[in-house]
């Protein structure tokens, strides 16, 4: 009857280990196919070991019906507690149809199916407590000041729009004139315009959560793991000058001018076929990470053979590299140093943009993303509906749909509201 | 004397409350003030339209009389909203206002268990916070089990008519005065509203040739399943417009002080979506023309309604303004506009059932709730008299659901949030509206009437067999409209899941006597005030946040550990 939710169960951010927690009918059905057991088949209750698509080496405690925390099939996965993992094994788990779940949702289920006693309720309480403190130091600047002063003359707009349709439908035989049309489709895309810009800070919003990644690419022995150190200023990489050294992707965490950036250092592409197993499959990897970049740097030594240009989504910046060995290359030595402050100063400017302000409202939570899209996408319908000529009672279901959307976002209720609205314009009554 | 229900007034609400008990087997006794006037049209003579034809079609469906009176006294049919989706389409008629009345008398008379006495009630008995009965003014106490309070306009009734007042609660009938008192003593706390009324025209000195004509549809739309045709002779109404003039006489007497409703005589809220003319000129100045309906009140009478012409103005005003429009220029008016005002039990201290929650056996039903309009009444008293009669007989209570029907809104919504004006039924009022129409209403509650015994078996089963042959076929105008709201019909689904299974989710009384540990002060005020009974209900108070939801759901479950 309900639909499968997750959440993060842990506190955000970096951690040892993170708890992802799913419930919901399909959760079983979910878990086996996001869920490789390495040592043999999982049992209910009995952490079992494998992999988490091809995300992350974990541990998966499945429970069946009647016997979860929230008396739904659900199951538990113990993340390594990354940002990153964490994001995108709940993106994978909503490519299945999972659903990011609201909050106190799963005690909610856990008292539906009378499955919470008075100790789990009470620690309950205490998780309440602390959510509600995590929510008044990272959320609260967002929702009480900034996302609810950004999205009100969204909610008013779309409260006048109901109130010319709703006006209509309740007071027919009131001489209330036309609906205006074309009024109200440049109301609607005004809000679509708001929110479309509230849903690209999302973007950026979980950059700034949870980090950006930052792949290094180049042929083999371009110095990328050099780089990497040198960015870090750590010996994190394994460096030698045998080229195919880095086979294995390497995830380092950085903070770059107050921003969080995962830097991933991947094996060196190249296409040979007298490669070993090993690295043929090292490229692989390499290649499905340039997918998952938020930006790649591309590292070429100069006078050597060119990279053959893969097909890139992520934004790029070439780098020059062993500039220590070409004076003349005006390239960047991880050796001397040189370079590196403009190499940064590119990279913030290309991921935070240039006119990037702290203090301007975005979306940081899924959940937030979530209702956003969701009244994005009633909006779309509703302006649809009105070109198509829909019955205004369709017209009104959508921008309704919208405005509730926005105030689960903002915990306020529309109805009154838009009573209140149609009783001061219209003079109506009988 | 003892009887099961007592039921005190003969209004819209009072007659569906007594039938429904009388039907149901129990004794009943109908207490009023004038047997003359039981299911009176007080105010205009029409029944239905937009969010209340649906509650008139609710009534059919759990087996309650107004449709079908209704349908027999109608004498101008229509469907409003015919333009729109069928969602938003509604009945509504015009009535021969005397005819209703006598069919409803007729009927409430004939009704085998029901009682019937003219007298005044004067105070309440009960004992251990359990209803005992009543204290008549002439007819000594009456005790029965379970008592409905449908006293409309009169508890406590003012009428003002210029700068006349004067105790009332219709024209010309006394108002209820010990009552008022006798509910406070029960704890209960009243409010105060105001409505007001039209003057009434002499139909023979308006000239009609001036008029626009609005004809009734034909064929009729009905309010009751077996309706076929309109019984009585169909009529049209005519339509005519304020003018400046109109509006220049009406704001030269409220400047000169002459008005009830803004030289402070009137204290009471009224309603917004039914203002006086007064307050069209006055806050709506700039609007130069208001449309009056012009309504007949019935085949046997002269007597014309002007819709859209409420007022309390002294009654040479009165004719002043009215004579300054089109086609009223020789008018004569038979009875003077005035406003009533009156006191009211704040909702929020009601049940679902409608029983209050300080008094065991004590139903409120109808404009004593806040309401306004013979719909709302109507089927509050339905929804009281079903309620009363299935806690005498230790049945389960009858509690609709917003998405069930019309009526579970309108509860809802009073028991949840009260009013601080008369209360309308609007469909905005509905937030599952596309699910909620006049066209399912047989499917979504004929099978609750069958249940309650009120829609007899017989009446149940052709409801039940149209529905099925209706939805069989790809042709039928329902099939039709399940098909068009399809999408949108699955999407609500998914969303009142959740819903239905907040609303079944009780909060005990100690969530509202000792603050639950993390909720903030502001949450605990508004739960005290409210009191939802449900975790349904306080999440639609506004300002009870999820993070408060929570927490009163750990409180609910404390609650049950030490059960």
């Amino acid at each position: 009857m309900r639909d499968t939710i997750c959440a993060l169960a842990t506190p955000p951010g970096q951690s040892a280990l993170a708890v992802i927690r799913v419930s919901g009918p399909e959760a079983l059905s979910i878990k086996s196919q996001i869920f490789i057991p390495k040592l043999g088949p999982q049992k209910h209750f009995v952490a079992t070991r494998g992999d988490v698509l091809d995300l992350d080496d974990a541990l998966c405690t499945s429970f069946p019906e009647n016997k979860s925390f929230t008396g739904e099939p659900s199951f538990e996965l113990s993340l390594h507690g990354s940002p990153v993992i964490i994001k995108r094994v709940l993106e994978s788990l909503q490519a299945f149809g999972v659903r990011g779940a609201k909050p106190g949702e799963f005690s909610l289920r856990a008292f539906l199916s009378g499955k919470i006693d008075l100790c789990e309720a009470e620690a309950i309480c205490d998780l309440i407590h602390a959510r509600s403190e995590q929510a008044a130091q990272a959320a609260l600047r967002n929702l009480k000041g900034g996302l609810s002063d950004y999205l009100e003359p969204t909610r008013i707009a779309l409260i006048d729009a109901l109130c010319e349709i709703e006006a209509r439908l309740d007071f027919p035989d009131e001489d209330l004139g036309t609906l205006p049309c074309q009024a109200l489709a440049d109301k609607i895309q005004g809000c679509l315009d708001k929110l479309q810009k509230l849903l690209r800070s999302a973007q950026l919003g979980k950059r700034l959560i949870e980090g950006a990644r930052v792949v290094l690419l180049g042929l083999p022995n371009a110095g990328k793991s050099t780089l990497l150190n040198a960015l870090l200023g750590e010996e994190k990489a394994l460096v030698h000058d045998t080229p195919g050294t880095t086979r294995d992707v390497i995830e380092a965490n950085w903070v770059l001018n107050g921003m969080p950036l995962v830097l991933v250092d991947i094996a060196g592409i190249r296409d040979d076929v007298s490669l070993d197993p090993v690295e043929r499959l090292g490229i692989e990897k390499a290649k499905r990470e340039l997918d998952k970049a938020d930006l790649i740097l591309w590292l070429e030594e100069p006078g050597q053979e060119k990279l053959e240009m893969p097909r890139l989504v992520a934004p790029v910046i070439k780098v020059a590299t062993k500039g220590d060995l070409y004076p003349d290359s005006q390239g960047l030595s991880a050796k001397t140093g040189q370079g590196l402050p403009k190499l940064k100063q590119q990279i913030t400017q290309i991921l935070l943009g240039d006119q990037f302000d702290f203090g301007e409202v975005m979306l940081t939570k899924i959940r937030q993303k979530e209702e956003v899209s969701k009244a994005h996408e009633c909006l779309l319908e509703a302006k649809e509906a009105l070109l198509r000529g829909e019955p205004d009672e369709v017209l009104a279901f959508e921008l309704r749909s919208a405005g509730n959307a926005l105030d689960r976002l903002l915990g306020k209720s529309l109805n009154e509201e838009v009573l209140d609205l149609i009783f001061s314009r219209f003079c109506i009554g009988k | 004397m003892q009887f099961d229900v007592l039921v005190i007034g003969g209004g819209h609400a009072g007659c569906e409350a007594a039938l429904c008990t009388a039907r149901l087997g129990l004794k009943t006794l109908l207490i009023t003030g004038s047997l003359d006037r039981i299911a009176a049209m007080s105010c205009n003579p029409a029944i239905g339209g937009v969010g209340k034809g649906h509650l008139v079609k609710e009534i059919d469906a759990l087996g309650g009389e107004m449709p079908k009176i209704a349908d027999l006294t109608g004498i101008h049919f229509r469907t409003l909203n015919a333009s729109r989706g069928p969602a938003v389409q509604a009945t509504r008629c015009q009535s021969d206002m005397e005819r209703y009345r006598r069919r409803m008398t007729e009927v409430v008379f004939k009704t085998p268990n029901l009682s019937l006495r003219q007298d005044d009630v004067v105070g309440l008995l009960s004992e251990a916070a359990q209803i005992t009965g009543v204290v008549t003014k002439h007819s000594g106490e009456i005790r029965a089990c379970s008592v409905i309070v449908t006293t409309g306009t009169f508890l406590g009734g003012q009428l003002h008519l210029g700068h006349e007042k004067m105790p009332g609660g219709r024209a010309g009938e006394a108002p209820s005065s010990g009552l008022s008192y006798s509910l406070s003593q029960l704890g209960l706390e009243l409010g105060r509203l105001k409505t007001g009324t039209c003057p009434r025209l002499d139909a023979r000195t308006i000239d009609y040739s001036e008029l626009e004509e609005q004809q009734p549809d034909s064929p009729a739309p009905m309010f009751a399943f077996e309706s076929i045709e309109p019984v009585l002779k169909q009529v049209s109404c005519h339509i005519t417009y304020t003018n400046t003039n109109t509006h220049h006489v009406i704001q030269e007497a409220i400047q000169s002080g002459r008005a009830p409703l803004y030289n402070g005589q009137i204290a009471g809220a009224g309603p917004r979506y039914c203002p006086s003319i007064e307050d069209k000129v006055t806050r709506f100045a700039q609007k130069e023309s208001h449309l009056i309906f012009l309504e007949p009140q019935g085949l046997d009478t002269y007597e014309v309604y002007p819709n859209g012409l409420s007022t309390s103005l002294p009654p040479a005003v009165q004719i002043d303004f009215l004579r300054s429009m089109k086609g009223l220029s020789r008018v004569e008016v038979t009875r003077w506009g005035y406003a009533v005002e009156y006191d009211f039990v704040q909702p929020t201290q009601l049940h679902p059932t409608l029983e209050t929650k300080n008094i065991s056996g004590l139903f409120c039903a109808g404009q004593i709730n806040g309401t306004t309009g013979y719909e709302e009444a109507a089927i509050q008293g339905l929804m009281a008299g079903l309620n009363a009669a299935a806690k005498l007989k230790h049945q389960e209570p009858v509690i609709l659901g917003r998405h069930q029907a019309y009526a579970g809104v309108l509860i809802d919504d009073l028991v949840t949030l009260g009013t601080e004006e008369p209360y309308r039924m609007f469909t905005s009022r509905a937030e599952h509206r596309l699910v909620l129409r006049e066209d399912n209403v047989y499917a979504r509650l004929a099978p609750i009437g069958a249940k309650t015994g009120l829609l007899p078996q017989k009446r149940f089963e052709a409801m039940q067999a149209f529905e099925e042959l209706a939805l069989k076929d790809s042709q039928s105008r329902r099939f039709q409209i399940e098909q068009k709201y399809a999408g949108y019909l699955s999407r609500i689904q998914k969303e009142l899941r959740d819903q239905v299974e907040l609303d079944a989710c009780v909060i005990p009384e100690h969530v509202f006597e000792t603050q639950t540990p993390g909720l903030s002060n502001e949450v605990f005020e508004k739960l005290r005030k409210h009191r939802p009974r449900t975790l349904g209900q306080a999440a639609r108070i506004s300002g009870i946040t999820p993070a408060a939801q929570s927490l009163i759901l750990v409180a609910i479950k404390r609650a049950e550990r030490h059960a």
